[in-house]
């Protein structure tokens, strides 16, 4: 996964006060941009870091928490009866195949418009317009979820940091995003890794490779791809008028789709 | 694996025989102000039995303390000083073997046994405080355990077997006692009526006014699923005022990612939740109401698979004439002296 995040000052209006720090120490190095203070969006723009994430489609872990849900909750609700969240998401999307759905994740920049949820669960939506995939989330919710969860609901794809219940579809497992009794020496001022304003990218690995990376995570000996970078509201802008029509076909199939499908 | 160091100034108070069901140390108000990075406070379900407590005990009512769900649970005191006992009925307490009173402080010296039975009901929760105050280290704010994070509290965890708990040096000798009069101590039963504010997405643009009042005239059962994170009710499908969540998802219920309220009653799909304190700060879901602040003690003594719930609107005045009542009880004057 490659996520740019937002340091420092804005490049407009260099305010560095958006959101408060929690560490006594910490300097205002690491406060970050302020993308609501702004108040001329077309002309902002910002420094950037960004940072690489590994992910894994359907590991071990994402079918285990699928199937308790089966067990426990609800086993005839429609997007967990294969065994899985994929399938069922590649139907809500009218998408092809599971390969197609993979391309989608995998060929966005993902961008983290707010954090919440458990600690540092970043809320990512796709900067391209016709990267956007859409899902319904869970009815009722699952009670248990591993850290590193990769999953969707409405058009958000979210992280989870921590064991914790959700509601999402998943669809695949990365690294662990938040640190908060063990510090990574990314995460030694911060416990959060993705803060607002970044933006991810997916890389796919193979389980055996995940299981290691995480584990070198775990020693301490893993240091995260997080790249300084330059985001432009006014490019973006422009980037997505140019696509508009193809964005209003790729959402006019999904929503066709998605109206065949049956909502859990 | 660490362990909690001993803060400077503390001594042993309290060792773990029995810790019960997950007995966890809190404080209040709890992690506060860290919600835009997905921390909700932690600290106790029931603020008043805990604030109660403490105040017994001659300690700020926000000092940190135990919560025993379901009361199960069994202690050497190892200093002098004073303990109180408040929440849930139906519980046997004793002290070397002498039942003892909840809702009144009480004596104790190094060597009593402290034996809390099962907790029958009504109520859930049993809150014990210790003169000074429980002394572990505060993280980001607050000695209150957050299970889910395995952050705060006693190791980031709840206690078990041989845990030594300590207390503030002040709180050793400390020895005039008192107790909640029997007027003002909350009423616990099995048929709970709760506070709730309307929305902020309640009807007409989620819920229709029929499901509105459904969402009053119900008397909703306590799932077994319910802890810390959340209370659940049973499965209810309501009509709602809309045909699907749009964009958000195809549940009516499914919203764009939003923050939530602490109190929040969810509509996640067709169950409803009423959030908790070690609940997730947001998410897509509708929240058809809000617990007032005032009334959410009643929440953390819901007894799972027992209990059931009506939910009564109120408005923001009453809200704040209940928060008020509140303080009434907890002012140390309004406490008898024995």
């Amino acid at each position: 996964v490659v996520s740019s995040r937002a340091l420092r000052a804005c490049a407009r209006c260099s305010s560095t006060s958006t959101l408060r720090s929690w560490t006594r120490g910490r300097s205002s190095t690491h406060s970050r941009t302020c993308t609501k203070r702004c108040r001329r969006p077309r002309r902002w723009s910002c420094r950037a870091v960004a940072s690489r994430c590994r992910w894994r489609s359907t590991t071990r872990r994402s079918r285990e928490a699928v199937n308790r849900y089966r067990i426990t909750t609800r086993p005839e609700a429609p997007n967990v009866v294969e065994g899985n969240n994929i399938d069922y998401i590649v139907r809500y999307n009218g998408l092809p195949d599971r390969d197609a759905f993979y391309a989608r994740v995998l060929g966005a920049e993902w961008w983290n418009a707010f954090t919440g949820f458990y600690p540092g669960l970043p809320s990512l939506l796709p900067l391209d317009p016709r990267s956007e995939l859409v899902a319904p989330k869970y009815n009722p919710a699952r009670t248990w979820t591993p850290e590193g969860a990769v999953a969707i609901g409405g058009p958000c794809l979210v992280i989870h940091p921590l064991e914790s219940p959700g509601s999402y579809q998943l669809f695949g497992r990365t690294l662990p995003i938040s640190a908060l009794v063990r510090r990574s020496r990314n995460q030694r001022l911060d416990p959060v890794l993705i803060e607002p304003g970044d933006r991810v990218r997916f890389e796919r690995v193979e389980e055996a490779e995940l299981i290691e990376i995480r584990r070198q995570v775990f020693e301490g000996g893993y240091d995260y791809r997080i790249e300084p970078g330059t985001y432009s509201v006014g490019d973006h802008l422009a980037e997505s008028a140019r696509s508009e029509g193809e964005a209003a076909t790729s959402c006019a199939t999904r929503r066709a789709a998605a109206a065949r499908v049956k909502v859990p | 694996v660490s362990t909690p160091r001993r803060t400077y100034g503390s001594v042993s108070a309290l060792e773990v025989i029995d810790p019960g069901l997950q007995t966890t140390v809190q404080d209040h108000p709890g992690r506060c102000g860290l919600q835009a990075l997905g921390f909700f406070p932690a600290g106790p379900t029931d603020h008043l039995a805990f604030r109660a407590a403490n105040v017994l005990v001659g300690n700020p009512p926000g000092a940190a303390a135990l919560e025993i769900p379901l009361g199960q649970f069994q202690a050497v005191i190892l200093y002098s000083g004073l303990i109180a006992i408040c929440g849930a009925s139906g519980s046997e307490i004793t002290l070397n073997g002498e039942p003892v009173r909840t809702w009144e402080s009480l004596a104790v010296s190094a060597g009593d046994v402290l034996r809390c039975g099962v907790a029958r009901g009504p109520g859930f929760r049993i809150y014990l405080a210790l003169s000074g105050g429980i002394a572990v280290p505060e993280v980001m704010g607050s000695k209150s355990t957050f299970l889910v994070g395995e952050i705060g509290g006693f190791d980031g965890r709840a206690l078990a077997k041989a845990d030594v708990l300590d207390v503030a040096a002040d709180g050793v000798g400390r020895s005039a006692r008192r107790r909640v009069p029997v007027s003002l101590r909350p009423t616990y039963t099995e048929r709970w009526e709760i506070e709730v504010l309307r929305g902020p997405h309640a009807d007409p643009d989620h819920l229709t006014a029929e499901d509105y009042e459904e969402l009053l005239s119900t008397d909703w059962r306590v799932d077994l699923n319910s802890d810390r994170v959340a209370t659940r009710f049973h499965p209810h499908r309501f009509r709602w005022a809309r045909r699907n969540g749009g964009e958000a998802g195809g549940h009516p219920s499914n919203l764009l990612d939003g923050s939530y309220p602490l109190g929040g009653v969810l509509a996640y799909g067709d169950v409803l939740s009423i959030l908790g304190p070690e609940s997730h700060t947001s998410g897509g879901f509708a929240v058809v109401a809000t617990v007032a602040t005032a009334s959410l003690w009643k929440v953390g003594q819901l007894r799972p698979g027992r209990d059931a719930v009506r939910l009564r609107e109120i408005d923001l005045a009453t809200a704040a004439s209940l928060q008020r009542h509140t303080e009434f009880i907890l002012d140390p004057r309004h406490m008898e002296r024995l």
